[in-house]
């Protein structure tokens, strides 16, 4: 089987509830997914999509896909999809680094093998070891009333786990964890997440000042190093997230005992086969996990849900239904959201076609 | 003074000769130039440059600068060129990570910042030495003979500074490095540049082999963890070059003690405003410089000469002249070029030497 077509589709995808809010000053109202379709003389063809959180949140942006594809495209052409080993070799040969532009194509790869051998991500990945993966949600941040009312709903729906947006002005959060957290009832989880939006010191006085709540204090600052710093004085579980990289992060994670839970962000990690790796190690280890990535339409949830699934539910913190984060699409079908848990497809391959309507015109086409 | 359009050029220029690195697992035949020319709105004009050296090399390709200025383009328009710290500042909220991609924006508002306050760059910077600094060459040869007709053509047009590219195999890495240092000359400056070729063993093996001789050793492994893991078990100077790319590397580096010398590459640590950072940790650390294109015109020979200058005598060791590797003169023979194997600064305000526009064809993206 070979490659025989490469395309490239950029799509606009408005977030669903106006404007998301992250760490210090940051905003956005809609994301630019790149998404991959490849074609091969066998008839089948398979997708993968990257989309940024906006794209400055992290060391990755969406016109970084249609670079590296300008690059790639050459050496890609001609090239057996199924053997995704070889494709990750291929594309670290070509471009270094990188790793969120490959991942689209690597996605793709899988997407065409499951389909090739009639089996869904999930079972290639090492079979369905999490029969629904649970999710979270962001705690509103309203008057008490409308929040109670808010979560409930949430609750009601079978979420369990809350997160509450931080990163801003450290005294207004300490405030906001407060609130957060004692809204919770027996048995839930509260994350609060800084998307490395506080100073060294703040998050300290962040932590001291909320040392009696059983909540997890996720990225407080910018690197590792300065994390680690805060995980000296602070009593609360870490969870990591923006830092990981790949598998160099994870050992170094392992080896210091440098958090509790470490986020895993598939296009942060380089894609579903590097993701894997990194995951596998880190549960080797007992290092819970969370099976996710940066944002993205159904695409990219598809991808996400095959990770997830096939992660041990003991060791997995929660996944997101991204695509239903968005008011436009990337793809048709792929996973469902259902009582707080997300679903993977057991159809072959992701389990989810481009939505060519939603995408248009390819901005760029390579050819065998 | 506002920048108000950017324009960017895209030039192939060819190597005189193939190029391989590494013991030939790296070879290259053309390097993908970006230049980018700044207009103001008081009509002074700032050029820059963008070269990686070719796209394998390190996580710097030449489609994703080109990305990257897309991505960073409406962030900057408005900026005002002479205040370098706003402008990158405002390129790392706007694209974190993908330093390669801010350096010709940069480097241009170095030349807008030099132009306006009638200095050449270093003097702006702080002052620059007039002292001529020595071109490495480029040893690529393979065999000890080639290795010394390589040296001894440099040598008669007045080369003092060799950079010896070694790597990939330890018998005979150790022969030339033996034949070199037997005919090294009063005032030689020899680097054995391994461009991460060796393991540990292999590294430890040839820096035994050679102690009496005292050679320095550039890059002897992949990464960092490699260096530091080896440094405290042989007697050999090294320089860090491609495992330098962040302020935090040099910290390390510096803190840790794992190199006596800096390999500062401007493209690659994202231009003149970072890398001047790392020159004063260098220099507060006794750790002395090269500073180099990744590759290039003339203009990206010039920009470094610059930083290069800025750099006492003493502790800078020698530039690189990649005009003279590649076939295609953008600059018709002006500015800063090879006179008997010496870099002389440029006297003109700015970086000294600009484009002929129409030599570098149809501009490929225009913003503003």
């Amino acid at each position: 089987m070979k490659i025989t077509r490469i395309r490239v589709f950029k799509k606009d995808l408005p977030y669903v509830g106006g404007s998301y809010v992250w760490g210090a000053g940051n905003a956005i109202t809609v994301a630019r997914a790149s998404v991959v379709v490849l074609d091969t003389d066998a008839g089948l063809s398979g997708c993968g999509e990257f989309t940024p959180c906006g794209e400055n949140y992290m060391v990755a942006h969406s016109e970084g896909v249609e670079a590296f594809a300008r690059l790639a495209a050459s050496v890609l052409l001609g090239e057996d999809p199924r053997q995704v080993g070889r494709i990750e070799q291929i594309m670290d040969h070509v471009v270094q680094g990188h790793g969120y532009a490959k991942a689209p194509f690597d996605a793709a790869c899988w997407d065409i093998m499951g389909q090739a051998c009639d089996q869904p991500v999930w079972m290639l990945l090492g079979g369905k070891l999490t029969d629904g993966a649970p999710m979270y949600r962001v705690a509103p941040q309203k008057a008490t009333d409308e929040t109670v009312a808010e979560m409930k709903r949430y609750r009601d729906q079978g979420y369990r786990q809350f997160q509450i947006k931080v990163g801003g002005d450290w005294a207004t959060d300490i405030d906001r964890i407060h609130a957060g957290v004692t809204l919770l009832e027996p048995g839930e989880k509260a994350m609060a997440d800084a998307n490395q939006g506080w100073r060294v010191d703040n998050a300290i006085r962040v932590a001291r000042a909320t040392k009696d709540l059983d909540y997890i204090l996720e990225q407080p600052c910018r690197t590792y190093e300065e994390c680690q710093q805060v995980r000296r004085v602070a009593e609360q579980p870490m969870k990591l997230d923006e830092c990981i990289t790949g598998m160099t992060e994870a050992q170094r994670i392992v080896a210091d005992r440098g958090a509790e839970i470490c986020c895993l962000k598939i296009s942060n990690l380089g894609g579903l086969s590097k993701a894997r790796r990194v995951r596998d190690y880190l549960i080797e280890n007992r290092m819970p996990v969370v099976a996710e990535d940066t944002w993205g339409g159904e695409i990219t949830s598809a991808a996400v849900a095959h990770f997830a699934a096939s992660t041990p539910a003991e060791y997995l913190q929660n996944t997101t239904d991204l695509m239903n984060y968005n008011t436009a699409s990337t793809g048709v079908g792929g996973p469902v959201a259902r009582d707080g848990h997300l679903y993977a497809t057991d159809s072959p391959g992701l389990g989810v076609l481009p939505d060519f309507d939603s995408l248009g015109v390819q901005v760029a086409e390579y050819r065998l | 003074m506002k920048i108000a359009r950017i324009t960017v050029y895209q030039v192939d220029l060819p190597l005189e000769h193939p190029y391989w690195l590494s013991g030939g697992r790296l070879k290259f035949e053309k390097l993908d130039a970006t230049f980018v020319k700044l207009d103001t709105d008081e009509g002074v004009v700032g050029w820059g440059e963008g070269t990686p050296w070719g796209h394998t090399y390190v996580p710097a390709h030449g489609p994703g600068i080109r990305a990257g200025i897309e991505t960073m383009a409406p962030f900057i328009i408005g900026l005002d060129p002479r205040r370098v710290l706003d402008v990158e500042r405002a390129m790392d909220l706007a694209l974190p990570g993908h330093l390669y991609a801010k350096s010709p924006i940069d480097m241009a508002c170095w030349d807008i910042a030099g132009q306006t306050a009638g200095l050449p760059i270093a003097d702006l910077m702080g002052g620059g030495s007039r002292t001529p600094r020595p071109i490495a060459s480029s040893v690529g040869a393979k065999t000890v003979e080639e290795t010394r007709e390589v040296i001894a053509r440099y040598r008669a047009r007045g080369y003092i500074a060799h950079s010896v590219k070694i790597g990939g195999d330890v018998a005979r890495d150790i022969a030339r490095i033996r034949d070199v240092e037997a005919l090294k000359q009063p005032g030689d400056i020899i680097l054995y540049d391994v461009n991460r070729g060796w393991t540990r063993a292999q590294a430890l093996s040839v820096m035994s082999a050679v102690e009496d001789l005292n050679v320095m050793v550039e890059q002897p492994c992949e990464t960092l963890d490699d260096i530091a893991a080896i440094a405290g078990r042989h007697r050999t100077p090294v320089s860090v070059d491609e495992s330098l790319v962040t302020l935090q590397d040099a910290a390390r580096i510096a803190r840790d003690g794992i190199a006596e010398v800096f390999g500062i590459k401007l493209n690659r640590v994202g231009g003149l405003t970072k890398a001047a950072r790392m020159r004063d940790i260098a220099l507060d650390h006794g750790i002395d410089m090269f500073v180099m294109a990744t590759g290039g015109s003339v203009l990206a020979d010039t920009e470094a000469l610059h930083l290069a200058a800025t750099i006492p005598d003493a502790n800078c060791h020698a530039v690189w002249a990649c005009q003279d590797m590649i076939t295609v003169d953008v600059a018709g023979g002006r500015g800063p070029r090879n006179k008997d194997g010496q870099l002389h600064l440029p006297e003109a305000p700015g970086l000294g030497v600009h484009p002929d526009e129409q030599a570098l064809g149809n501009p490929v993206a225009v913003y503003g």
